[in-house]
């Protein structure tokens, strides 16, 4: 199946994440998905105890996020689909991709964050390693400062 | 005349005198409380300002701020009500860096201090030559930090739970570890002066240490539990599970100074039963009675200490002994300095998925502010212990380290603070919070409007015309809301959590209504209370590790 795949983690680059791949699938005329990764790396082994919850919670809010970003695309009268999947980010993005055989991943950038110029932005990083990686396009969005 | 008459009236001259300054500490902190929340200065700094300026003119207030007062009365409400609030879940995930902090980092800190006055002493400032056991006693009573004006101006910025939990649990523990460090170093300093007693060697000092601190932990444990286990969880009155806590706040300190083990890692051991395990056993009623009168009774008792510290302060001897109180400051920064950075870089080191950010690490150094324990401590010298001269002195420097931190530190940290970008309350979040209140405000007149036109104190063409106004306010607000998660999209995210958090809220009261109701064994209560709580516990950390991602950044 070809088509967007919209990263999604509710930060301050989620809406206009979003709203780009909405725009791009309206153009292309292509399926949208969204997607979701739950990443409990960050949540070191002292933790373990709490992971099952964790990973719980992570899903709920995910589940929740995504379907904000689904009602986003309906009311633009796009039908989307959405993927939650669990591992670390950047792996489970890449492996989405390869399986999908999607046309262009879109990332959400944080708040303050500008195009780097040399190449420090840490999005910008991942963005490029998975592109690298995936051989599939990746375009950043950053949010409009306020 | 009747002796016992006159005695009679004399003590309840004493009385009303004692009765009339609580009155006047009690209407001069809600004032003090009302002004510095309108001049965003900490409370206890207020109060603190507000009481240098009483001593400088005849007041009624005549308590004296004794050792006495402070650590059996003031202190084990202060202590209990602050570790009601601690989760264990993220002071368990933090606990090997408030150790640390609390064990090493007070004793690092007792003899840095202890040195720089030693040496002080014997170089720039002859007045304070003094035995090494006297310096280190100081070096103890100084390193204990007081939170309780940091922690009010977090709660207010809304800074991380882990920068708040490192700083409040980093000051419980070291109360503790300061008084026990203080002991040995008074009973080292009396067989050294007088040559009579057992001396002391390391592994000694270490053992009884570790005796006083895990005794004083034990103990507190033990009727925490009980406490949390037995009466919270069976006693189904308000009132009753109250009066307990206070007698466990008081008790615990009691029992385990009987025992000559830490009372004041008693009262926190027991506190943090209750905050964990009791609160969670008792019904929502109760826990609201409880939060309810802990906070004020941490009102008012912050409310003397503060106060008291400012009217005992005497500021013309300040002048007079400049070069004391500022050997005592650099002594004071300088091992803050060593402490917090160097122990958290220490602790990176060796636990690097948890390293304290630098950005905390500056708000830590600057937020150790002293207070009530290190006045006490010092206040509980005398001359017995070292000449009158020495204890007059350390009294003096106690109390200048104390306002300097009270009235620099403590008005500046909350500039730092935003400063360093680390108050979570950005100003979308507080926009995020106004319009919330306003929207839930709006809704109850909505509703008390309903009501008064259906119980006929209204017209129904008042009610129309009323209605449609709050109608056309309650699109405007929800529309305003909209907007402001357009442009903040991140914001989305917090309020989920913040939703999810008081839905699991409702599903645990729901739990436990059906326990009490006999519907549910307690088998399976406890399995879904366990696991509620897990859940509670899971986006508590959820928000910490988005809210560190955001400091990071």
């Amino acid at each position: 199946m070809a088509g967007i795949v919209c990263a999604t983690r509710g930060g301050a680059g989620s809406r206009a994440v979003q709203e780009q791949a909405i725009k791009y699938a309206q153009q292309q005329e292509c399926d949208l998905i969204f997607l979701y990764i739950i990443d409990v790396s960050g949540m070191d082994e002292a933790d373990e105890r709490l992971k099952p919850a964790v990973k719980e919670e992570l899903y709920w809010l995910g589940r929740t996020l995504l379907q904000i970003a689904q009602r986003r695309a309906k009311n633009a009268n796009i039908s989307s689909e959405v993927v939650i999947r669990e591992g670390n980010v950047q792996e489970e993005i890449r492996r989405y991709l390869r399986e999908s055989s999607a046309t262009i991943l879109l990332l959400g950038a944080p708040r303050g964050t500008t195009t780097a110029t040399f190449g420090d932005d840490a999005v910008e990083q991942m963005a490029s390693d998975i592109q690298d990686q995936s051989g599939v396009p990746v375009e950043i969005v950053r949010p409009q400062e306020v | 005349m009747d002796f016992f008459a006159l005695q009679g009236a004399a003590e309840e001259g004493s009385l009303i005198q004692t009765e009339l300054a609580f009155v006047i500490i009690l209407s001069l902190s809600a004032l003090v409380a009302l002004v510095s929340r309108r001049i965003r200065l900490p409370y206890t700094v207020a109060l603190v300002i507000v009481g240098l300026a009483l001593s400088f003119v005849p007041n009624p207030i005549d308590i004296d701020l004794s050792s006495e007062l402070i650590l059996v009365l003031l202190v084990p409400p202060l202590i209990f009500e602050a570790t009601l609030n601690l989760r264990w879940e993220v002071l368990r995930r933090n606990l090997a860096v408030i150790l640390l902090l609390a064990i090493v980092g007070t004793f690092l800190g007792t003899l840095i201090v202890g040195g720089i006055i030693t040496v002080a002493g014997q170089t720039l400032v002859p007045e304070l030559d003094v035995a090494p056991a006297a310096a280190l006693a100081f070096g103890a009573l100084i390193s204990a930090t007081d939170p309780v004006a940091v922690i009010a101006l977090f709660r207010d910025l809304g800074v991380s739970k882990r920068l708040s939990v490192l700083v409040e649990g980093e000051s419980l523990f070291n109360d503790g570890v300061a008084i026990v460090l203080f002991n040995i170093a008074l009973t080292v300093g009396a067989v050294t002066a007088t040559g009579e007693g057992e001396s002391f060697t390391l592994s000694q000092g270490i053992v009884e240490f570790l005796r006083v601190f895990l005794g004083g932990l034990a103990v507190g444990a033990v009727l925490g539990y009980l406490v949390s286990t037995v009466i919270l969880k069976n006693v189904d009155d308000n009132l009753i599970e109250t009066a307990t806590t206070v007698a466990l706040a008081f008790g615990s300190f009691i029992l385990a100074e009987q025992f000559h083990v830490s009372g004041v890692l008693a009262v926190v051991a027991a506190g943090i039963f209750v905050g964990n395990i009791g609160m969670q056993n008792t019904s929502p009623t109760t826990k609201i009675t409880l939060n309810n009168f802990w906070e004020f009774a941490a009102f008012v008792v912050n409310s003397m200490v503060f106060l008291l510290i400012g009217l005992e302060a005497d500021l013309s001897q300040f002048q007079l002994n400049l070069s004391l109180i500022a050997v005592a400051l650099v002594a004071v920064l300088f091992s803050r300095t060593v402490v917090v950075y160097g122990l958290t870089w220490i602790h990176g080191r060796l636990q690097a998925q948890r390293r304290v950010p630098l950005k905390y690490r500056h708000a830590m150094f600057w937020g150790g502010l002293r207070g009530a324990i290190s006045l006490a401590l010092a206040l509980s010298l005398t001359g017995s212990y070292f000449s009158d001269l020495i204890v007059q002195e350390f009294q003096l420097m106690t109390f200048g380290v104390v306002l300097f931190t009270l009235l620099v530190q403590g008005t500046t940290i909350g500039p730092l603070l935003e400063r360093l970008g680390l108050t979570a309350i950005s100003k979308p979040q507080q926009e995020q919070q106004r319009h919330q209140a306003l929207l839930y405000a709006t809704r109850a007149g909505r509703r008390e409007l309903d009501r008064l036109y259906k119980d006929g104190i209204i017209s129904a063409e008042i009610f129309q015309a009323m209605s449609n106004v709050y109608s056309h306010n309650l699109r405007s607000r929800n529309q305003e809301l909209r907007e402001l998660l357009v442009d903040y999209p991140e914001l989305e995210q917090s309020m989920i959590l913040q939703a999810r958090k008081d839905l699991l809220e409702a599903e645990r009261t729901a739990i436990s209504d059906a326990n009490q109701r006999g519907l549910i064994s307690e088998d399976i209560y406890h399995e879904l209370i366990r696991e509620t709580d897990d859940r509670r516990a899971a986006l508590d950390l959820i928000e910490m590790t988005m809210q560190g991602r955001a400091d990071k950044e």
